[in-house]
């Protein structure tokens, strides 16, 4: 990728760093039949349109993936150990199959690696090989292409939930406003639509009318723009007309690779930037590298083994020099062959032995141990994802494990952070009260009985719970009233009279903002395109009904409403389909109404919300950054497409954030129904005036500073300019008109404040989130005055978003009060209990979230996350004196308070014996903390946070509220570098990434807020309370498997190693082996390697029912009870007497036989393979059939094998020369004798250890 | 994965069709939980197995009758000073072998008991590292299995026994056979007489079948012409084609040369000599009583302390006399008896909580 970029505009290294595109059919036009890479054409330099992730290719893979191999250290040790036997004199082992091993595990690398980039490759081909159309200058039409054909300066034409193939400017959409929206969750994981627009001000009719037909041939303007980068969110570029004006490109103009276009029949415009040039192939990252704290442990314990490889190998050396120095002459002595007189000499064989040593003794460190720790952790990857109870049906999601290496992580975490909405919620938003001019509407649930009794004349709305697809919303009686009173009075307008803002007045315009305050996108039929894959225009016919089905909405309403509501209650035949698909809302007359509401004409909305409809974009969005092809583009675009089409005459929303959504569906339940939002204009239905086009004049987005967002929205019918500011409440009022404070002008307007802040408050007790709405009308001249400046800060180059910040503050003050929301977020299913185990797991949860103080701490009783038994602390302070006097306060308290009960209670029960800590644990009052943002920015700084963490740490649980996305990395970094514990961050949107990328594991929530956290995580899954199975179940086992299949790997290669090493002193130090080498080099990768494994991936300690049902066995992962440093030395141990009884048992049994030394060696091989498969088998708890089978088939391969290869004459195997060896040994009755015994004895003490 | 079109009931089948109980972790198991109640019996069993089996060993091993008798010095039979042959051969200095020096010397040994038939003969060495790393190298298994060889192809792991300067021919000749593990075969040469009867018996010896028949049949063949090969430096004149005049039993084929090439495992070894025939007076024993040794004396230990011996044994299904396996058994048998009444008293005493 790096070379890419190098390589392209060389040219412009020197001149204005910018990127001139040509369209190709000029340059066709004034070059017939150029080749693209042809040196005149303008293009040339710029890449096409193919792909290329795979990091080898047929020919490079060998020398590439080995000089990678070779990168890593113990490769690098291992090599440089066979080259050393390849040194006559201190050659250990036949110089060929020394090399064995290295190549073993090189070659299972090589593989792995090979299959992974095949991977990559057939998904390269696959999207390469992506059909899209491009414009052909010598037919003059649009022709089927392959994506990979396509180069910069192509024209492309694309359809509806076609995925777009390069970055694209936008040239002509079918849509009359020239806009067509883009769903970007492939590139930055956000699901809501993204709005394009076309390249305005440019005529293709030789500039006579600027906005005639789009035709690609008129188009003859050279595009700049700028080089290829990252930066998804910026472009910039212009295009001279034929004034020579400069039309400016932003990045509303630019289609990027990856994204799926919708809303739109069809759109084309002009590759600018190709292949590996577009923002989507430049902002393709690797997945990280974490390495565990078992493996950390791991490689400390390598350290060990290479000082034992050095001890060893000095002892030997020393003893080699010692023993050939006792000779008086030791060039006579008959079987001491050295070539010349002065090699004799017992320093110089010292020091050649010590080398040898190092070849003989090298699998002290295990070789086989890395490799096939990755393949214990790939199965175990294996095993978690295919679990059915992490499977999550409505969504059709597994687990998706994205880091490889972590597994064992998971049981040994200490502390949870996690976020809140989303997480913990359901990120489903319910609207449930709204406070309108001080008056508290309640969407109490005692009015379901109110409702049941007042009967049937609430009909409809049973109906359409019935249905279930209101999802709870209640009609508030009082409310109903109200607006049904209201459209009996038949108000004129939305009109702002300030004197006679009328209470009901005052609902519908809170309505009004509920429905058009928003960045809510109505769909309403599919999308066809009149052009077929192939580029030729299909017939008009087609063309008739497609528009009328589009315009529908438009001119009439619905002519067919009845039957597509029966059609909407029955049609769906998927789940999705079901729940996304929203049965028109319809009122009955209120008690005294007269006026019908037309009901009928109501055209059927139907919701979804944005997560349940893209999810097939998820799923290619994987596809596209990660290359783990699980769909195929084509499927996803198939699957999204016809599930638009399913309801194609229904209108459905899609917002961004579910808060929007509820809003908007809550304002339509209540009959203000947001229609159609186009640029520039929004169609609502209102009750009392029915279908109002507002003209949008401004929107000002959302932002964290200010923390509101509002539109300004001109009414047609008064011609007036109202802005509507909708945003935290304390966002909200404290902009409010001074008028609310004075006490003396307007009592009314400030009981009015008062009433609704203590409805607010009222709200975030009941764990509600609360939006506050506000609005203004604005005096036109204000208006324009403020105008030029929001354009002038729109326009800047520099800042342009703190200016747009202070402009949008400049005309969001004294506004006026209108009400404020109540939403409810659902806990999900399973949180109390999951957080339940998790502290019973020993695991201290943190919750971080931005949402008010007391949702926070409603959110945390009911989570279970605080009982009514702990002690609630909180931590609100403006200064960080104040911080630290009450730190420090809360801390004494604990103290003096856990002192107090330590002793008061315990002085009776001193004198029992064993005073039971669980006891000890109830009298124990249990504390929880809470600190608001604004005081955890002081506890953060530095000498105060060590004070905060003593604080936290005394407490169980801590909610840290009102905390900024960098706040909770912060926190989460806090805790990791103080404690070095292990610590989990869990959260569902991008205010979680960056605390979920500091996190020892980051698991993302595959949820409603995108992609952006399962792109940062490495675990995915789809509802908290998968947690409680991850970590007690599969954390557990991970750990549990991975810390015995270590301490095995390593007591492994020390019984084989100590093994050699009692030989030494009877061959004379002088790195004799009585192995023959063929056994060594294949013992431990292939006849002692599988069952290891296979127990690695499969052992059970403890059954899942037993793991859930007890969490607190979570807690010896945390303690890492089952890796301590005393593993190595008791595998040490274990590999010293193993070795040792079953050296000296061959020994002293064939003491008085005639016996050559392979006869010698290869009946300890026996004994030695049977005894590591037994001690394996001791170590394994659960017996199923695979482990059977390996440790059976382990030991009878190597028996045959070794029957077989003793059976074939050969040299190679110098100086074994093997022949007939393994026959001599077995038939002699001594050799199984001495086998039973030895590993009987061998086995002894873990037996008695484990029983 | 479904794609998002498929409905519930297709969702539900994907879930049981691809979801084994294998991909579930859910295989049925059998857990020998290694718990006192399960180690117990363990522990009694083997020891039950283990002692009997070792009182067989242990029988059968006394069984077995071995003489072994160490003539490292022995009298040199041609001094009169009664100076020891081991002397004489250190005096001759360092090329005594090369020198061909043969020293002369005679034994008497007496046979407590009967030893009834099979009855073998072995040479022992002690202190012998034949096991030495650049000794075991120390050959060419091509050259001994009769391929063709020149100087050149030899191993290189045959220095410095790989080629030797001859006059005659005036090159260098590669060794055959070479090594140091050929150079330094045994070459003392033991007869026995019987005395305890007059007139004195010779035993015969058989110095065929003491080889592995597969080393005898694959591995050591002797090639088709023995031109341009010169012998081994310690062994004085005589090529590998001398080494008996069977014809079967020459050269590489030879079966004291098969036994001493496979080297042996411990310091300390006994290798195969001679079988006893067993004809004539020692049809079916070889009785006990007086025997004569006849040493002719020319291999030199001196130079590491090294000890022969000469062992005369029967022997038994198990092998040799050895006392150990037998007397392990017992052991073990014994500790884990005693380990499983520790467990049953631990089991009775704490088990229950």
């Amino acid at each position: 990728m790096g070379n890419a970029l190098k390589c392209c505009n060389i040219r412009n290294r020197a001149g204005p760093i910018i990127r001139r595109v040509t369209p190709n059919h000029l340059v066709d036009e004034e070059h017939p039949g150029i080749k693209p890479n042809a040196k005149n054409h303008p293009n040339r330099d710029f890449m096409s349109n193919r792909i290329r992730t795979t990091k080898y290719s047929i020919l490079t893979f060998l020398p590439k993936n080995l000089f990678e191999q070779f990168h890593r250290f113990a490769n690098l040790y291992f090599i440089l150990v066979v080259a050393l036997n390849w040194v006559p004199q201190v050659q250990a082992f036949g110089k060929e199959i020394a090399m064995i091993p290295v190549l073993f595990v090189l070659s299972v690398t090589a593989v792995k690696d090979a299959f992974e980039d095949y991977r990559r490759y057939r998904s390269d081909k696959k999207i390469n090989h992506h059909n899209c159309r491009r414009y052909s200058g010598k037919e003059k039409r649009y022709v089927k292409t392959e994506w990979k054909d396509l180069r910069c300066g192509d024209f492309v034409h694309l359809s509806c939930d076609e995925i777009i193939p390069a970055d694209i400017l936008l040239l002509h959409s079918s849509d009359a406003q020239g806009i067509c929206h883009l769903e970007t969750s492939n590139l930055d994981g956000e699901t809501n639509l993204k709005q394009r627009q076309i390249v305005h001000g440019l005529s293709y009719n030789n500039g006579k009318q600027p906005q005639s037909k789009f035709d690609v041939s008129k188009f003859k303007y050279v595009v700049e723009c700028d080089l290829p980068n990252a930066e998804i969110y910026k472009f910039l570029g212009f295009i001279k007309n034929e004034e020579d004006e400069k039309i400016s490109l932003n990045k509303s103009n630019l289609l990027l690779r990856g994204c799926t276009l919708k809303n739109t029949d069809f759109v084309e415009g002009m590759v600018l930037y190709a292949g590996h040039e577009t923002k989507a192939m430049l902002n393709n990252r690797s997945p990280r590298y974490k390495r565990s704290k078992l493996e950390r442990r791991i490689n400390q314990d390598v350290i060990y083994c290479v000082v034992l490889l050095l001890l060893l190998c000095f002892v030997c050396a020393i003893a080699a020099g010692l023993f050939l120095g006792e000779y008086k002459d030791s060039t006579i002595v008959l079987f001491i062959p050295f070539e010349s007189a002065e090699w004799y000499n017992p320093y110089f064989q010292g020091f050649v032995v010590f080398f040898t040593y190092i070849i003989i003794f090298q699998t002290v460190i295990p070789l086989p141990l890395y490799v096939s720790v990755e393949l214990v952790k790939l199965g175990q990857i294996f095993f978690i994802n295919s679990d059915i109870n992490l499977y999550y049906e409505p969504a059709d999601k597994r687990i998706e494990c994205r880091a490889l290496n972590i597994t064992e992580d998971l049981g040994q975490i200490d502390y949870i952070f996690s976020d809140k909405t989303g997480t913990l919620t359901e990120n489903q938003m319910e609207f449930k009260s709204c406070t309108v001019g001080g008056t508290n509407y309640p969407h109490t649930p005692e009015f379901e009985d109110d409702l049941s009794e007042t009967g049937s004349r609430y009909s409809l709305a049973n109906i359409s719970r019935a249905s279930s697809v209101m999802e709870n919303l209640k009609l508030e009686p009082g409310l109903q009233r109200e607006i049904s009173s209201m459209c009996l009075r038949s108000l004129n307008s939305v009109n702002i009279d300030v004197q006679e803002t009328s209470h009901s007045q005052r609902i519908q315009e809170f309505f009004l903002l509920m429905a058009i305050c928003n960045t809510v996108v109505v769909t309403h039929h599919a999308h066809e395109d009149l052009m077929d894959d192939s580029g030729s225009i299909l017939n008009g016919g087609a063309k008739a009904s497609h528009h009328q089905s589009t315009d529908s909405l438009d001119k009439t309403p619905n002519p067919r409403p009845r039957e597509s509501r029966s059609a909407s209650l029955t049609l769906p035949e998927t789940p999705a389909a079901r729940k996304s698909t929203l049965s028109p809302m319809v009122f009955d007359t209120p008690p005294n109404g007269r006026k019908s509401l037309q009901n009928s004409s109501l055209p059927p909305i139907a919701t979804t919300s944005s997560s349940e409809f893209s999810l097939a974009q998820d799923l290619r969005a994987r596809l596209e950054l990660t290359g783990s092809s699980i769909g195929t583009p084509s499927e996803g675009s198939i699957a999204s497409s016809s599930f638009l089409s399913d309801g194609s005459h229904n209108s459905r929303y899609e917002a961004e954030s579910p808060d929007e959504l509820a809003l908007v569906r809550a304002a339509c339940t209540y009959g203000c129904r947001l229609m159609k939002r186009t640029v520039g204009k929004v169609k609502v239905w209102l009750p009392s005036e029915g279908e109002v086009d507002f003209e949008v004049l401004e929107i000002l987005q959302f932002d964290s500073t200010r923390k509101r967002m509002s539109v300004i929205v001109k009414n047609p019918n008064s011609n007036e300019i109202i802005l509507f500011t909708k945003g935290a409440d304390s966002a909200v009022l404290s902009v409010l008109h001074k008028k609310y404070k004075d006490q003396a002008g307007h009592p009314d307007l400030k009981k009015m404040l008062q009433d609704t802040e203590a409805h607010i408050l009222e709200y975030a007790m009941q764990g509600l989130r609360t939006l506050c709405m506000a609005k203004k009308v604005l005096d036109k001249d204000e208006y324009k005055k403020w105008r030029r400046k929001f354009k002038e800060a729109d326009s800047a180059m520099e800042d342009r978003e703190e200016k747009l910040i202070e402009v949008a503050c400049d005309i969001e003050k004294d506004l006026e009060l209108l009400g404020a929301t109540g939403i409810e977020d659902k806990l999900q299913d399973g949180v109390p209990e999951t957080i339940y185990k998790m502290r019973e797991a020993g695991i201290k949860v943190w919750v971080l979230t931005g949402d008010k103080q007391e949702t926070a701490i409603q959110v945390a009783y009911s989570s279970q996350l605080f009982s009514e038994k702990d002690e609630v602390i909180t931590l609100n302070a403006e200064n960080i004196a104040c911080t630290r006097d009450l730190i420090e306060h809360h801390i004494d308290q604990i103290d003096k308070d856990l002192g107090k009960k330590k002793r008061s209670p315990f002085k009776k029960k001193s004198k029992s014996p064993v005073p039971s800590i669980e006891g000890e644990l109830n009298a124990m009052k249990e504390y929880a903390l809470v600190i608001d943002g604004k005081t955890l920015a002081f506890a953060l700084t530095p000498p105060l946070n060590q004070e905060f963490l003593k604080l936290s740490e005394k407490c169980t649980s801590v909610v840290c509220c009102r905390s900024t996305p960098i706040q909770k990395g912060e926190v989460v970094k806090l805790v990791r570098d103080t404690y070095k514990k292990l610590t989990l961050a869990i959260g569902d949107g991008a205010n979680d990434v960056s605390m979920i990328h500091t996190a020892d594991i980051g698991v993302g929530i595959s949820g409603q807020e995108g992609m952006q956290a399962v792109m940062a995580s490495d675990f995915a899954i789809c509802r908290f309370n998968f947690l409680q199975r991850l970590l007690l179940v599969h954390g557990h086992w991970s750990y549990c498997r991975l810390a015995r299949f270590s301490a095995f790997m390593f007591y492994k290669s020390l019984v084989v190693v100590f093994s050699y090493f009692w030989y030494q002193p009877f061959s004379h130090f002088s790195g004799s082996l009585q192995f023959d080498s063929i056994f060594t080099m294949l013992l431990h990768v292939l006849f002692t390697a599988l069952p290891p494994i296979i127990n690695g991936i499969l052992d059970k300690d403890l059954s899942a029912d037993t793991l859930l049902r007890q969490p607190h066995i979570y807690k010896t992962g945390q303690q890492d009870k089952l890796y301590t440093r005393f593993t190595f030395f008791s595998a040490l141990l274990d590999g010293l007497w193993q070795s040792s009884v079953l050296y000296f048992a061959t020994h002293l049994a064939y003491s008085s036989e005639q016996v050559g030394i392979w006869e010698f060696g290869t009946s300890t091989m026996v004994a030695l393979i049977l005894v590591i498969l037994l001690t394996g088998a001791i170590d394994t708890y659960s017996w199923i059939w695979p482990q059977w089978l390996t440790i059976v088939l382990s030991f009878v391969f190597f028996w045959l094998f070794s029957i077989l290869i003793n059976g074939i004459w050969f040299t190679f195997d110098h100086p074994a020369n093997p022949y007939w060896v393994m026959q001599n040994t077995m038939v002699k009755p001594i050799h199984v004798i001495m086998v039973a015994l030895a590993v009987t004895t061998a086995l002894l003490p873990r037996s008695v250890h484990k029983g | 994965m479904v794609s998002i079109q498929v409905g519930d009931i297709d969702i539900i089948v994907h879930g049981v069709n691809t979801d084994t109980k294998f991909k579930q972790q859910k295989l049925p198991a059998w857990q020998p939980i290694l718990t006192a109640g399960t180690v117990l019996p363990a522990f009694f069993a083997i020891g039950i197995a283990f002692i009997p089996l070792g009182i067989a060993l242990l029988v059968t091993s006394n069984g077995v009758k071995e003489f072994v008798y160490d003539y490292t010095f022995c009298k040199d039979a041609n001094a009169t000073d009664g100076s020891t042959c081991s002397a004489k051969l250190e005096s001759a200095g360092s090329n005594a072998s090369q020198l061909g020096l043969i020293c002369k010397c005679e034994e008497i040994i007496e046979l407590g008991e009967d030893y009834e038939k099979n009855v073998y003969m072995y040479y022992g060495l002690s202190n012998y590292y034949q096991n030495h790393r650049r000794y075991v190298r120390s050959r060419d298994d091509s050259q001994i299995h009769g391929d063709s060889v020149t100087a050149s192809s030899l191993n290189n792991d045959c220095e410095p026994y790989k080629t030797k300067y001859v006059n005659s021919s005036l090159q260098y000749l590669p060794i055959a056979p070479c090594g140091a593990i050929a150079n330094s075969k045994f070459n003392d040469s033991i007869t026995l007489t019987y005395i305890g009867q007059s007139p004195e018996v010779s035993v015969g010896l058989d110095s065929t079948g003491i080889a592995w028949f597969s080393d005898k049949q694959e591995k050591f063949n002797n090639p088709s012409s023995w031109v341009g090969f010169t012998n081994p430096p310690n062994w004085n004149s005589i090529n590998v084609y001398d080494l008996s005049s069977d014809t079967s039993n020459d050269g590489y084929e030879n079966e004291d040369l098969i036994v001493w090439m496979r080297t042996a495992a411990l310091p300390n070894f006994r290798k195969f000599y001679r079988k006893i025939v067993h004809s004539g007076t020692f049809a079916e024993k070889l009785p006990k009583g007086r025997y004569r040794l006849n040493i002719d004396y020319a291999y030199p230990v001196n130079a590491f302390d090294g000890k022969k011996s000469i062992i005369v044994t029967t022997t038994s299904w198990l092998g040799g006399k050895n006392p150990f396996l037998g007397i392990a058994y017992i052991v073990v048998g014994c500790i884990c008896i005693l380990l499983g009444v520790v467990f049953l008293v631990i089991h009775i005493k704490y088990g229950k909580k």
